[in-house]
């Protein structure tokens, strides 16, 4: 129980230290970040899809590496490409998704509505992606190769460093937009 | 295109269905929005809380799975196997020091971002945070239990629907406990 304790709070520990991280940053940037109807709701919908879709690709990279399907060498190989279009579109799918619902749900429950959200959900995404979609695959072939298993440590990793990043593409999509 | 097809088939519905729970959550934050905003600590507070019990339904149904798996315990008596009461035990104790943890925390944080923190308001946060994880930790080990059961009885791999079951369920109960305790406190 001692052991199963220390792993549990340790990772989770670095966890929400940079939940805490992506928080101060939340808090520094209000002015500008909840300055379009519906952020709030887009929000908790855009962190989680990142996590799930990143956390899934660096699981699936883990599983092809302990397999032998994926090498650590090479990362311009078939499997690692096609994963990365794979969590790519599925981005952009559930970040349209989850515009189109902060915008109808701002116009049913709160009777104001702005359009930007939707873009800005749409290019949030892109940006963000484009960060962590190299930074995921290359952190799971780094660990690996250094005898790590990415399996237990890119979990908390990729949504840590998902929630951060996230948070500074919306406001980056947020200036682009308006 | 072969893998990439087969990951967005199996992957979209439920990525989609677990986002959209997490935005339903977030509905009740943008109705105490203004509170939010103007309490500092609560926005510092606001991703960690998030991520924290979703990580901790993750956590407490992967060890579910294996275990049923292994047959070390009885589907018929799960509450009664000393595994899963060790397990849930520790589960409990870490997320109420991670609580208190991110509590104190955004305290820190706030007040060094010049925000006019008192006792009162740092005892409201503390409440906050520790009522929604044991409420919503409390609500993901039952219904891991009783949706993990069911799955494996009826011969498929419980992680592929616990965890993004839980992690949906503690944002979209998270975030309405948080916003329900924030127009009460507030």
């Amino acid at each position: 129980m001692r052991k199963e304790f220390l792993e549990i709070s340790v990772g989770e520990l670095i966890s929400v230290t940079g939940g805490i991280l992506a928080g101060t940053l939340l808090a520094t940037l209000t002015n500008k970040i909840f300055i379009i109807p519906g952020i709030f709701i887009l929000m908790p919908g855009f962190l989680e899809m990142k996590g799930n879709i990143f956390g899934s690709l660096a699981a699936r990279l883990g599983t092809g590496l302990h397999l032998g399907t994926i090498g650590t060498n090479k990362i311009m190989t078939r499997p690692i490409i096609e994963n990365v279009i794979a969590s790519f579109l599925l981005s952009i799918i559930v970040s349209i998704a989850l515009g189109l619902m902060a915008y109808v749900a701002t116009i049913i429950f709160f009777k104001s509505s702005d359009i930007s959200i939707l873009f800005v959900s749409i290019l949030a995404s892109i940006i963000s992606s484009l960060i962590l979609i190299p930074l995921t695959v290359k952190s799971t072939l780094w660990l690996y190769k250094r005898d790590y298993d990415p399996n237990n440590i890119m979990g908390p990793y990729v949504t840590t460093v998902g929630d951060v990043v996230s948070i500074v593409s919306i406001l980056l999509a947020i200036l682009i937009v308006i | 295109m072969k893998i990439a097809i087969k990951i967005i088939k199996e992957s979209f519905k439920v990525l989609l269905l677990a986002s959209l729970i997490s935005s339903f959550g977030g509905i009740g934050l943008e109705g105490v929005q203004k509170s939010i905003i103007a309490i500092i600590p609560l926005l510092v507070l606001l991703p960690a809380l998030n991520d924290m019990v979703g990580d901790f339904g993750t956590t407490f149904s992967s060890k579910l799975t294996t275990l049923l798996f292994l047959g070390k315990i009885n589907p018929r008596n799960v509450l009664k196997s000393e595994d899963i009461k060790k397990i849930i035990t520790t589960i409990y104790i870490v997320a109420l020091i991670c609580a208190a943890y991110i509590s104190v925390l955004s305290i820190i944080i706030a007040s060094l971002k010049s925000f006019d923190v008192t006792f009162l308001m740092f005892l409201k946060i503390l409440v906050i945070s520790l009522v929604v994880t044991s409420l919503i930790v409390s609500v993901i080990i039952i219904i891991s239990v009783l949706v993990g059961i069911y799955v494996f009885k009826k011969n498929k791999d419980p992680n592929n629907f616990l965890i993004p079951l839980t992690t949906s369920i503690s944002d979209l109960g998270s975030m309405l406990t948080l916003s329900i305790l924030v127009r009460i406190m507030f």
